[in-house]
């Protein structure tokens, strides 16, 4: 029997507090469900539980113990969406990393670590090299390492999030076969349906503190979907009214029958009206986020794609720009405010035809944009690190904007962003769309794109499964609990091609599969 | 708010300070260690061995500019040295006959055909870096030994000098190879300092005023961003691997003039003080950081070393230890301050 218990946990990051006075218990035998907008400090309750942060007050106890951190981490695993492994050792030798056993000789595969790998099911791969192995087996070889080291707790961070339907079926029976051993068992993930399925007790995580506990009867898909919106837009009912594109405009962009060239989405028909804000939602791995980024020439495509009249890639692109869910993959770090919001321009904007900077250009338009844009900034000539992050976010989609494009798209345009910044960010693309071109954005949260779309596309397993109207729900809520309910249904009765396709998703899959 | 503004005003200043802290502190270590060898031997400061210190210096600061484009890339080319010794060579032996060449061409000609080698190995670098994805220290490195390999077989290792040469070649064109990189300025200026100043000026220009130097900055300080972007990174990397291996070209023929002959293996031994004289320079082998002034002074505090050792007759081996201890002193000092300045700037937020 092990419990493991949080007690008012404060932590905080420079201006955010990313906890602020969680109180939690998990027992062995359960299965604790962790839910929780972006940035509500899941991630840091994820990292202090395992001893890789130390709280700023409060305290971890395990079995009433407080232990140093160094313990805590041999004794609470997690399990990442990405394994952190070693692709370049076979199975067995991952296992020994760390446990060699001896100080001189040759490591080899202990007793130990062979029941283990029988245990989880993969002792048959055990001379496989890592890197030739499917995603699922990595994971399996982290879970592996904990048991092989003992870990009473183990936390699954996302796990499935890339898993085929097979997999994460096995993943949670080998989920459950834990907890029932006696390990304490806290998953993480942003897919209701797998919380209501699997875990026995649900925590809402919101604004870093817990907003509310569900189980039994209360612990439904629509309860954790109303509960992870609450406090967003508090009753406001949608306030863009007249947004709606005029019918007869000529469609800015036009896809028909286009298809990811890996196959993360198929058949997808898009059309999307100048002045418009389309929000593409779906978790991770549904082909949403995947659908922006093939439309800004990031991922080959195939099918047929046309943005404001263009067909060819190449004129195409000079149409598009493109903002990655990163912000450390868009902005230059090394270069001022000033230089960043020009960066993606050239002659004749920034330089003369001789290739001379203008260095006054420069400067007038960064501050045309630095004030158009609100970004608090004592100077353009400052270096971008010293904004705050809502700010750099600012830079970055005001930078894009600034190369004029008539189709802006956004990965997750608010990710780790204050919520003040995040209305400025929306209005910001409202206003951008306004003046007669278009924005898609990918979504993971059901509050911005109600806020921020016009229309509301939702993707699962590759295929758009249906549109929202934002303007048609009275209030946040509602459209939440409507998104829910769209995860529960089966892709395989609303879509007639997808046997086809289920079976090539399999079979395309790694060479390696689970026993 | 207030005290969030001043904060962030405290931070970037003290951002600024620390970039003209390190050129500060490159000209006082110059100046230092200037004053050192005068106390010891009163040659030092005269006329006539600043100029020397500056002609000798020339070569290394026309790489090193070149040199410091390629790293602010994020990249790196080590085979510059071997192309200074190629080029060199390639001039003698196609101007000159012998060798493994049966025949030989007007000086115009090997001169152009030199440049030519050097632009086909920078165009091969920059191919294998971004179109075949090679990491480009191997990719060089690999031409490192190729330039070298194709300098001796085409020399067969003999020396080349063109005033004792059998056929002796034209007097025009004697006094014009002469003249490239051996005459005099009015005031004893060498002309190879002009060459300097000229690169220095070309290379301040490129790095410092145009879009071309905007945009390396950019790519080298996150390709990915560039990428995303859409910047011209692959034109820009043939574009800069092609300078660094031409200005290798020119370090060469002008050295190969200045001193009257070339030998095997010349400029074997470049290639650290060019990479070294950029790093000493406040340059970033990650990317994204460097500028010409800084690389001059890197160069000079080399070269100043290098003269002043010299003169004391410390010996060629010794000044090795000089070079090395310099070079890691510097980078660990410039690594240490920034370290300091970090933890100040991360309490002053807290």
């Amino acid at each position: 029997m092990t419990i493991v218990e949080v007690r008012d946990a404060h932590k905080r990051f420079r201006n955010t507090r990313a906890l602020d006075g969680v109180h939690l218990m998990i027992q062995s035998g359960e299965i604790l469900g962790i839910a929780g907008p972006n940035g509500a400090g899941k991630s840091t309750l994820t990292r202090a539980l395992s001893g890789e942060e130390r709280l700023d007050s409060g305290e971890i106890l395990i079995d009433g113990e407080v232990l140093p951190e160094s313990r805590i981490g041999e004794l609470v695993a997690v399990v990442h969406q990405e394994p952190q492994v070693w692709l370049n050792l076979t199975v067995a030798q991952n296992l020994m990393v760390g446990n060699e056993d001896t100080r001189f000789g040759l490591p080899s595969t202990t007793q130990d670590q062979h029941r283990v790998l029988e245990r989880i099911g993969i002792d048959h791969l055990s001379d496989t090299l890592l890197g030739e192995c499917s995603l699922a087996v990595r994971q399996r070889v982290e879970i592996a390492r904990a048991l092989v080291r003992d870990a009473r707790v183990i936390l699954f961070d996302e796990p499935n999030s890339a898993l085929t339907d097979e997999e994460s079926a096995s993943l949670f029976e080998f989920m459950h076969e834990l907890a029932n051993s006696g390990h304490v068992i806290a998953l993480i993930t942003h897919r209701l349906a797998e919380l209501v399925t699997h875990c026995g007790r649900v925590v809402v995580i919101r604004d870093g503190r817990v907003a509310t506990e569900l189980s039994g009867e209360a612990l439904t898909e629509t309860a954790i979907a109303s509960e992870l919106v609450a406090g967003e837009t508090k009753g406001g009912g949608h306030k863009k009214k007249a947004h709606v594109a005029m019918v007869d405009e000529e469609s800015l962009v036009l896809t028909n029958k286009w298809s990811d060239a890996q196959g993360s989405f198929r058949d997808v028909a898009l059309k999307v009206a100048p002045r418009e804000i389309v929000a593409i939602v779906g978790v991770e791995g549904s082909g949403g986020r995947e659908i922006v980024s093939a439309l800004g020439g990031m991922r080959p495509s195939h099918g047929e794609v046309r943005v404001a009249g263009m067909t060819n890639e190449n004129d195409r692109t000079s149409k598009i720009a493109y903002l990655s869910a990163n912000r450390t993959e868009m902005l230059y770090h090394n270069l001022t405010v000033a230089d960043n919001l020009v960066a993606r321009l050239g002659n004749p904007k920034i330089a003369n035809k001789f290739g001379l900077l203008r260095r006054r250009n420069i400067r007038t338009t960064a501050v045309q944009a630095v004030n158009q844009y609100s970004v608090r900034t004592d100077g353009v000539e400052q270096m971008l690190t010293s904004l705050s992050g809502g700010n750099q976010q600012k830079v970055a989609i005001a930078a894009a904007m600034i190369s004029n494009p008539s189709l802006l798209l956004v990965e997750e345009p608010t990710r780790g962003v204050d919520v003040g910044s995040k209305r400025e960010i929306y209005q910001m693309l409202r206003e951008y769309a306004d003046e007669g071109r278009a924005v898609i954005a990918f979504c993971t949260e059901a509050p911005e794109a109600y806020e921020l779309a016009d229309s509301v596309i939702v993707v699962q397993r590759g295929l758009c499964l249906e549109t929202l109207k934002p303007i048609a729900f009275p209030d946040v809520q509602s459209f939440a609990s409507a998104l829910a309910e769209l995860e529960l249904i089966d892709v395989a009765e609303h879509s007639s091609s997808n046997s086809a396709v289920s079976n090539a998703s399999i079979t395309s899959n790694e060479r390696t599969d689970l026993a | 708010m207030v005290s969030d503004t001043a904060k962030r005003q405290g931070r970037s200043r003290r951002g600024l300070a620390l970039n003209q802290l390190r050129t500060a502190g490159l000209v006082l270590a110059i100046i230092l260690s200037g004053l050192v060898f005068q106390s010891q031997t009163s040659a030092f400061l005269s006329s006539v061995n600043l100029l020397t210190l500056l002609r000798a210096m020339s070569s290394l600061g026309i790489m090193a500019f070149a040199q410091m484009l390629v790293i602010l890339l994020g990249e790196i080319d080590l085979s510059v040295g071997a192309v200074y010794g190629l080029a060199a060579t390639t001039v003698a032996v196609l101007w000159l006959g012998g060798g493994a060449l049966p025949f030989h061409v007007p000086l115009i000609l090997a001169l152009a055909l030199a440049f030519l080698v050097a632009i086909l190995i920078g165009a091969a670098n920059a191919f294998l870096t971004s179109v075949v994805k090679i990491p480009s220290f191997i990719a060089t490195l690999g031409f490192l030994s190729l330039a070298q390999g194709s300098e001796l077989l085409l020399s067969n290792a003999s020396t080349f000098n063109p005033a004792y040469n059998n056929p002796l070649p034209s007097a025009g064109e004697l006094r014009f190879f002469h003249l490239l990189g051996g005459a005099q300025l009015p005031l004893g200026i060498p002309i190879q300092v002009a060459w300097l100043a000229a690169m220095l000026g070309l290379f301040w220009f490129l790095r410092h005023r145009t879009l071309f130097g905007f945009r390396l900055v950019a790519i080298g300080g996150n390709p990915m961003a560039a990428q995303i972007g859409r910047l011209p990174i692959r034109r820009y990397k043939f574009v800069v691997f092609i300078l660094a291996s031409v200005m290798a070209a020119l370090a060469g023929i002008l050295d190969f003039s200045y001193v009257g002959s070339v030998g095997p293996n010349s400029g074997g031994s470049l290639v650290f003080p060019v990479i070294a004289a950029v790093v000493i320079g406040g340059a970033s082998l990650n990317g994204g950081w460097g500028t010409i002034p800084g690389t001059l002074l890197g160069a000079m505090l080399l070269a100043v070393l290098a003269n002043g050792l010299a003169l004391l007759g410390v010996g060629a081996f010794a000044q090795l230890l000089f070079v090395g201890f310099v070079t890691i002193g510097a980078v660990t000092l410039d690594r240490v301050t920034r370290q300091l300045a970090n933890k100040r700037s991360s309490r002053a937020s807290q």
